[in-house]
């Protein structure tokens, strides 16, 4: 699936991330959209989170209330997104701990705690495939900024 | 009716459970025995979303937050009832570069 991102969530994701990571801290973000219209992005979600330099962790409490008003609204996250200090890459924390684990899920990963210019240049795209793995993707394939 | 189907039929109702899982924002429901494991419900959870891959980072959560743990435990002995609602979700959710 290719997905519709509004410039202005793309603009508030790396508006989020400056300011949750202040250029020192990683930080997650979630691009959700109603199951009724999955390809089009309508909300961008920030986590309650403990991060460092080199990595985050979600709130257990909130995962578990944000997963009912998934269900109350009747969204679902479709791309995770993260920022790593200098590269993008996906890394084998990245691998094993997403938020959802099913096939076609997105994780986007932004260099240089988003600082760089509004954009997918350097970033890693990784997509779960049929068999269960990540694989690189290009962001250009599966996202569309609108 | 032998008095044996009359027991059955009286205490069927009883000994399953209609449980809802929610994953993702999709609420889909499961009927099971009370009498099963956590472990049972869990595996038909992730089968009935699509047999979701690393299913061994999945857990079932209550919706007042508590982590169904003990896998080998009935859902009778974790105090699971006919009618709630549990959450499918990830034990732990992190990422970073190392």
């Amino acid at each position: 699936m290719r997905y519709r991102i509004p410039a202005a969530l793309l603009a508030e994701t790396f508006d989020v991330f400056r300011q949750c990571g202040g250029g020192q801290r990683e930080c997650q973000l979630l691009w959700t959209s109603p199951w009724s219209e999955p390809e089009g992005i309508k909300a961008v979600v920030h986590p309650q989170h403990r991060a460092h330099a080199g990595g985050f962790e979600l709130a257990s409490d909130w995962v578990n209330r944000f997963w009912r008003d998934l269900a109350r609204t009747g969204s679902g996250i479709r791309v995770q997104i993260h920022t790593h200090p200098h590269h993008a890459f996906h890394s084998s924390i990245d691998d094993a701990f997403p938020i959802i684990h099913s096939v076609g899920f997105l994780s986007l990963v932004i260099p240089d705690f988003a600082l760089g210019r509004i954009g997918f240049d350097r970033a890693y795209l990784a997509e779960i495939g049929p068999d269960g793995q990540w694989r690189e993707v290009t962001p250009e394939s599966r996202l569309e900024i609108i | 009716m032998s008095a044996i189907a009359e027991e059955v039929t009286r205490r069927e109702p009883m000994h399953v459970l209609h449980i809802t899982i929610l994953y993702n924002g999709i609420p889909k429901k499961i009927d099971i025995d009370r009498e099963a494991t956590v472990k049972t419900l869990l595996d038909r959870a992730i089968a009935l979303f699509g047999n979701l891959p690393q299913p061994h980072t999945l857990a079932l959560w209550t919706e007042k937050g508590a982590e169904l743990a003990n896998e080998q435990e009935t859902l009778k002995a974790a105090h699971v009832k006919d009618g709630d609602s549990l959450i499918l979700r990830p034990s732990a959710v992190k990422g970073g570069k190392a």
